[in-house]
């Protein structure tokens, strides 16, 4: 009796969605609900827009709603990214370039007696004439933290009026000079001689720091314990403090500490936070909440690189960590209180925290890239410090990209440089799984969460060459697919070697009969050939014509979940990704669940989700000789084998078709698994089309 | 026995006298006060305007600038404005109110017309009740938003006449209010958000040492800062909505 060469083949493709609603057209509104010349996605423009003004295209293209500069000519005010609609409405005078571009918008510090503002020449001048000051505007400071330091720079010390007392206040000179005194400068009140002011030990606050205050209550300089005596210099001199420490009125706003009055003594209060009693944060001082679902990430503030373990705990906390419902916070101690910070929600923004080198704590919420990790084509790039994104080796090369028909564009190739293998084969996900809100009742946010789940849907075909005497239905035993789906399933197929075989420590003797096979011997070591065996397309993960046996290859280093026979460069044929089902699915599932809320997945109240978010089910269709899904009129059938974290147990649940029963045409059809992960809703099946090159 | 009796008695009227003598010195206190807004044209115009000018801009403030505003998101029952937003995913937000302090002028001296009207008229009365002769004239009136004061310019020429004429100008009625400066910095921010998207509040904490600032992130994607003086507990806060970062692909 003949039998054919191969009596069954099954390929293995990979086909997915990437919906992506990017290229939604905007539409310019004139008024949202959120302000007026808005941009909306043509999707959702007749929910947006309020009233029926609204045009097919962005704004920035429209004349009226163009973002650009308006300027009030009169104040010298500039506003940037502003809708020339509303800058007109508003009265301004509206410019089509950019603020820093618009001569009259240049700023520069106005310092208007002893305060400072950043702001235009203009505006300067108008503040010279509302105020009737002098002013001085400072073109060559181009920031607003050097405009605020200049305040105060202006000339000081005792103004002294002579009356029939001589009376004494500290200021500056404009001011001693309106009010026809005269000025001493750098001079104090206590400087012998010029008034009847003397030194005391009274102290007060002004702009944050602890002063002496004289007799006639006007700040002297800066509360030194030691200096209060010293009444020939100390107390005649405007001078800078030079003490420090506790005892010492030189408070700083920045290193945390504040004068404060207290039972009448001013002194310089630690604005550092404390909790019983112990102090956990210096003023300032800011660091990423402990939120459940979340974990530090912990970066070098200079380089922004991930510390430590930060990555591998993200790596492989993609079960425990980023769940539905988790949200990052930053918390900073200010002024003796701890403020929280919300980062942005759905895990669209993810708090950062870093050290100085004086042990400061550093923390930012940043945006969390996980979008960009979708684009990336390789391991290395994937895995970069620049990047939010990790790298899962296995299913499909980039998110639905094909080569040649195929969608494992390099297996079957003899490769000589394994890094390519290394770096193509896999998918690169966010580090950080963004959360999505399903439960909207927006349909674009909803369809916005369902697209990136269906990302993580896998169909793998693979078809089945039967012996030419044999009848399906003797295939299909008892008329049930199921049989089919769940013995290639736990055993006998071996698209990857031992992929069939549940157990992943079972793989020695996979390799074994696949070595075997392919050197056409009997396979099984009891008789059995090559024909038993349901062969892969993904041939290329072994080592084909390997010589020597299998034990030979595994002294290369196999280590059981890693052939790696392909690391002899004469013997190597492919890497090796997965060795058994069961790493098949691990990987799948943490490829599901790290691009976001997506698959059986538990949220931060430790609740699991519909299990039918998760399904594993095959699918068969009839092919024509030539590979192709034949238009068979008797339809699919689809069998569920997974669900939720475990294999259906009820076998039937199946629908025998007639198809299986049928002789004639074609000895071959598809099987097809597909996992699905998008929340509630299983996927259609994709049609695969053409066939790919299978033998 | 009676010395002592004698004695208590003395202390007796020597607490009534006392007591007698605190009430008289408070009531004088308060019917010459009342009696000196009744009498003074400026004092009664200030009485009159000053708690609604003070509520009104408490209310423009926590509204983000605005008496009713169009565009808000609703704040623990505040409307706070959208002083800048977008409605497209992944854009900085466009600027919707440019002159913010221009804005808040005509907001507070279009709040405040009615009441400038109608305790002109209560001090007219008010004189004429006390056989004056007034003549008046009404030219309008202007706020002016300085460092730390928020003043009322009532344009009011008022001429008081009995035996002799008085000339009254300048009505100004000035608050304690800092909104001048938390409406800069406010302006700061929204340039922040409009040009890169999402503004650090720490450095403006940093900047501005005597003021409590406060990004609050809200329902709508949206943000709610405040800006209060440490000091005097002046706030000011409006929304914006900048960078919104849709869940999942839109």
């Amino acid at each position: 009796m003949k039998k054919t060469k191969i009596i069954m083949v099954i390929v293995m493709m990979v086909a997915l969605s990437f919906l992506v609603a990017a290229d939604d057209q905007m539409v310019c509104c004139e008024k949202t609900k959120y302000g007026a010349c808005q941009n909306v996605l043509a999707s959702s423009a007749e929910t947006e827009c309020i009233g029926a003004a609204k045009l097919t295209t962005s704004c920035d293209q429209t004349s009226f709603c163009r973002p650009g500069t308006c300027v009030d000519l009169n104040s010298g005010v500039c506003s940037p990214n502003t809708p020339e609609r509303v800058c007109e409405n508003e009265g301004g005078t509206w410019y089509d370039a950019p603020r820093d571009e618009v001569e009259l918008c240049k700023r520069g510090c106005c310092q208007i007696g002893t305060s400072a503002s950043f702001v235009t020449e203009a505006d300067c001048t108008r503040l010279a004439t509302k105020y009737k000051v002098d002013v001085r505007f400072r073109k060559d400071i181009t920031d607003e933290a050097s405009c605020t330091e200049l305040a105060s720079e202006e000339t000081y010390g005792a103004c002294v009026i002579q009356t029939l007392s001589r009376s004494c206040s500290m200021t500056t000179k404009n001011l001693c000079k309106s009010a026809r005194g005269i000025f001493y400068k750098d001079l104090l009140c206590t400087a012998p001689g010029l008034s009847d002011c003397a030194p005391t030990s009274n102290t007060e606050c002004f702009d944050g720091d602890v002063y002496f205050l004289d007799s006639c209550n006007n700040k002297a300089n800066i509360w030194d314990p030691k200096k209060e005596k010293d009444v020939n210099n100390y107390w005649k001199k405007v001078q800078e403090p030079s003490c420090s420490g506790p005892a010492c009125g030189d408070c700083d706003y920045a290193s945390g500490t504040l004068c404060e009055n207290k039972n009448g003594k001013a002194r310089c209060k630690d604005l550092g936070c404390y909790e019983n009693g112990k102090k956990i944060a210096e003023h300032g001082e800011s660091w990423c909440a402990e939120s459940e679902g979340t974990a530090k990430i912990e970066i070098d503030l200079m380089t922004q690189k991930l510390l430590g373990k930060t990555r591998e705990t993200f790596e492989r906390g993609f079960e425990s960590l980023n769940l539905p419902g988790s949200r990052y916070y930053k918390l900073t101690c200010l002024d003796g209180q701890i403020i929280q910070e919300s980062c942005m929600d759905f895990r669209n923004g993810v708090c950062k925290e870093g050290k100085l080198d004086n042990g400061f704590k550093h923390a930012t919420c940043m945006v969390n890239t996980w979008r960009e990790c979708f684009d990336i084509e390789n391991k290395t790039a994937c895995e970069s410090d620049e990047k939010d994104c990790k790298w899962v080796g296995g299913e499909k090369y980039r998110w639905g990209y094909t080569f040649n028909g195929t969608v494992y564009p390099y297996d079957g190739e003899d490769l000589e440089e394994l890094e390519i293998r290394n770096q193509k084969q896999g998918s690169c996900v966010p580090l950080y799984a963004p959360g999505f809100d399903f439960y909207s009742e927006d349909e674009v946010q909803v369809s916005g969460s369902n697209s990136v789940c269906a990302m993580g849907g896998v169909q793998v075909a693979a078809v089945f060459e039967t012996d030419w005497e044999d009848s399906r239905t003797k295939e299909i035993r008892d008329g049930s697919t199921n049989g089919v789906a769940r013995r290639c399933f736990d055993g006998g197929c071996y698209a990857i070697p031992d992929y069939g075989l549940s157990s992943r420590t079972n793989t020695v003797k996979g390799l074994t009969l696949v070595d075997r096979a392919h050197r056409g011997r009997d396979a099984g070591g009891d008789g059995t050939g090559l024909n038993k065996f349901y062969l892969s397309e993904r041939r290329g993960y072994y080592c084909r014509d390997a010589t020597g046996s299998v034990n030979e290859w595994y002294k290369f280093g196999y280590d059981g979940e890693d052939a790696d026979c392909a690391r002899s460069k004469s013997k190597r044929k492919d890497f090796p990704l997965f060795l058994n089902h069961g790493l098949w699915i691990d990987s799948i599932q943490e490829r599901a669940r790290s691009i976001g809320d997506c698959g059986y997945k538990k949220n931060i109240m430790d609740v699991y989700g519909q299990e039918d978010s998760e399904t594993i089910s095959s699918m068969f269709q009839k092919l024509t000789q030539s590979g192709k899904v034949d238009s068979n009129k008797k339809g699919l059938e689809t069998n569920l084998i997974y669900r939720g974290n475990s294999r259906v147990t009820n076998e039937g649940n199946y629908h025998p078709s007639g198809i299986f029963k049928k002789g004639g045409e074609t000895n071959a059809f598809y099987w097809r698994a597909y996992k699905w992960w998008s929340g509630l809703h299983p996927g259609e099946p994709v049609n695969l089309g053409e066939k790919t090159n299978f033998k | 026995m009676e010395k002592k009796g004698q004695v208590t008695l003395f202390v007796i009227i020597a607490m009534i006298i006392v007591v007698a003598g605190a009430l008289v010195f408070t009531l004088s206190g308060t019917i010459r006060s009342s009696s000196d807004i009744k009498n003074n044209p400026r004092l009664f115009l200030k009485d009159c305007v000053e708690d609604d000018f003070e509520e009104l801009a408490y209310g423009i403030s926590m509204n983000g600038g605005s008496i009713d505003p169009e565009f808000y998101h609703d704040y623990y029952g505040n409307k706070v404005e959208y002083l800048c937003s977008s409605s497209e995913p992944y854009s900085t937000c466009v600027v919707q109110r440019p002159f913010l302090e221009a804005h808040i002028i005509k907001e507070l001296e279009k709040g405040i017309d009615a009441k400038v009207k109608s305790c002109v008229e209560a001090l007219e009365l008010n004189f004429k009740e006390k056989g004056f002769q007034v003549t008046s004239e009404l030219k309008g009136h202007s706020v002016l938003l300085n460092p730390n004061r928020l003043s009322l310019d009532v344009d009011y020429e008022l001429t008081l006449s009995k035996t002799e004429s008085t000339r009254y100008t300048d009505f100004m009625i000035n608050l304690n209010n800092n909104l001048y400066e938390l409406v800069g910095v406010a302006r700061s921010i929204i340039e922040w958000e409009a040009l890169w998207g999402d503004a650090e509040v720490s450095e403006y904490s940093a900047i501005y040492q005597h003021l409590d600032i406060r990004k609050n992130r809200v329902s709508d994607d949206a943000k709610v800062y405040t800006i209060e003086d440490k000091k005097t507990k002046d706030r000011f806060q409006f929304a914006s909505r900048s960078m919104v970062f849709p869940s999942g692909m839109i």
